[in-house]
């Protein structure tokens, strides 16, 4: 199709346009109103922090970017297994999952110091708290797919004495695969950002295993704002990375017969 | 069971849903091993509601109903139910979708195979076992549910309106097709449709039902030899009969 490859281009070629301009135009304020290193750093100011502060930046990087994904993994695993475990029977459903939203309810500034006293301040209490930001999405957008399952598909299987297992692996199962990666989006965006939000409240507070939530406390007290700035703009390649390869997922498992990721083939 | 059991009997069957609505009230019925036994009646009457109680999908509230002298549940294995809508799964091949009902019974890959593939072909799809559902027009996904009831040899079939969706040309060779198909294999069927033309072209006998909740207003013969093919619809005796149920029809809603 022409007119899908024109449309291609232009996908790439505007948001670009946009962010030049944006980088433009913050240059331009700094200089119009001569605003100072330590309220708002030239786009210039931020690179140069970057380098200067590199190595332990991208320490800090690493030690998020590990915690956001374990505890993302976790929460997908269990999340689906608790989503099995829900649809299996509409009793198990109504007994627990009002559970399930309780749990959820519970802000995580107020989990975050549980976790330190049970688990200690650093790498497992930052995982729990990812873990715990991007649980729900796994769990109630696969239960409601499993429960959305249509009912003429069902009356199918019933047709032919399908057991309950089978029911669940050949019908439920992938008819909830697209809700499913709904939820894995959203687990997705919020998995960094437990990360991030951990290393502030129970992450590590030292040099060496702190992650960037730590490094930007550090940053803010030594008011080394541009490379505040700067670790601000790795943590939103983090978040970038990390959807991208949630979108790649998307993809891959749909593209042959999902309206959302095969559209363009249609 | 002895072969002069009818294939089904519903005897004095009601049915009420929750909050007292009655759908089927007193409805006596036999559909004899070989026939092909439709039932015609305004949309909503409760023609859907009968079907899935011959499938066991559903139980009646009053009366019984039976499947060679036993209980529908039992006699499963030997039914296939073509619904409304194709109901094909989204995510599998058609090849797949063919192969789901001896999947679902446990049947060795290599045999489900082979008669998925021989169905296919004979619904005129063999050309298409690779595609998935979307790639196919409403007619093709019609012709592969059909494939895929045909493929654990039923005895007996179910058909609730399979051909409403599609344009009135697809649907008659469609209803040409499905009288071929069987030809081969004698089931016996249960159709369902609004349509008195389609329900003369494909039975031998036609239940009308009509009022609410819905009982039988009439019981039809179609005297009309089979095999049946296209030209029927311009025979003289085929209009008789639909002009005959379309005014036996219009009567009992009138009443």
């Amino acid at each position: 199709m022409p007119d899908h490859k024109s449309h291609s281009s232009t996908r790439w070629i505007l948001p670009l346009a946009v962010g030049l301009l944006a980088v433009a135009g913050w240059t331009w304020l700094i200089v119009l109103f001569d605003i100072p290193a330590y309220n708002l750093p030239s786009p210039l100011g931020v690179l140069e922090a970057l380098v200067a502060e590199w190595e332990a930046i991208a320490k800090a990087t690493r030690h998020t970017a590990i915690e956001a994904v374990v505890g993302f993994l976790a929460a997908v695993g269990f999340g689906y297994f608790i989503a099995l475990a829900l649809s299996l029977d509409a009793r198990i459903k109504t007994a627990f999952y009002p559970w399930v939203i309780v749990l959820q309810m519970i802000p995580v500034v107020v989990l975050a110091p549980i976790f330190v006293l049970w688990l200690d301040p650093g790498f497992p209490s930052v995982v729990a708290i990812t873990f715990m930001i991007s649980f729900f999405p796994i769990v109630a957008n696969t239960v409601m797919g499993m429960g959305s399952t249509d009912r003429a598909l069902i009356d199918l299987f019933r047709m032919y004495n399908a057991s309950k297992i089978q029911e669940l692996l050949l019908l439920r199962v992938p008819y909830s695969l697209p809700y499913f990666m709904a939820g894995l989006k959203v687990a997705g965006t919020l998995a960094p950002i437990g990360a991030l939000t951990g290393d502030m409240l129970a992450g590590s507070a030292s040099s060496e295993t702190g992650g960037l939530g730590f490094l930007v406390i550090v940053y803010k007290a030594e008011l080394k704002i541009p490379a505040l700035f700067a670790s601000a703009g790795v943590s939103c390649l983090v978040g970038f990375v990390f959807v991208a390869v949630v979108n790649l997922a998307h993809w891959y498992f749909l593209r042959e017969w999902h309206e959302s990721a095969a559209e363009a083939e249609r | 069971m002895s072969d002069d059991t009818p294939l089904v009997q519903l005897k004095h069957v009601g049915k009420c849903f929750e909050g007292g609505r009655g759908v089927l009230e007193g409805v006596d019925l036999t559909v004899e091993r070989g026939a092909f036994v439709s039932l015609v009646g305004p949309s909503g009457c409760g023609k859907t509601t009968l079907l899935r109680l011959v499938s066991g999908l559903s139980r009646p509230t009053s009366g019984t109903v039976s499947v060679a002298g036993r209980d529908p549940g039992e006699m499963r294995e030997h039914m296939a139910f073509i619904f409304q809508e194709p109901c094909l799964l989204p995510w599998q091949r058609l090849l797949g979708n063919v192969e789901l009902p001896n999947r679902l019974r446990r049947m060795a890959p290599v045999e489900r195979r082979a008669i998925a593939l021989r169905l296919l072909d004979r619904v005129g799809l063999g050309d298409a076992v690779g595609k998935y559902p979307w790639q196919l027009s409403g007619g093709m996904k019609m012709r592969a549910s059909v494939a895929r009831a045909l493929s654990t040899s039923p005895e007996l079939l179910l058909l609730d309106e399979p051909f409403a969706s599609v344009d009135e040309l697809t649907r008659d060779r469609l209803d040409e097709d499905l009288l071929r198909l069987r030809e081969r294999d004698r089931w016996t069927a249960l159709f369902v449709t609004h349509s008195v033309r389609e329900a003369v072209f494909l039975s031998s006998r036609i239940y009308l039902l009509a009022n609410t909740p819905a009982r039988v207003a009439e019981c039809v013969t179609v005297d009309l030899p089979y095999p049946r093919r296209a030209e029927l619809r311009e025979c003289e005796e085929y209009h008789r009969i639909v002009a005959k149920i379309t005014h036996l029809l219009r009567e009992s809603a009138d009443e």
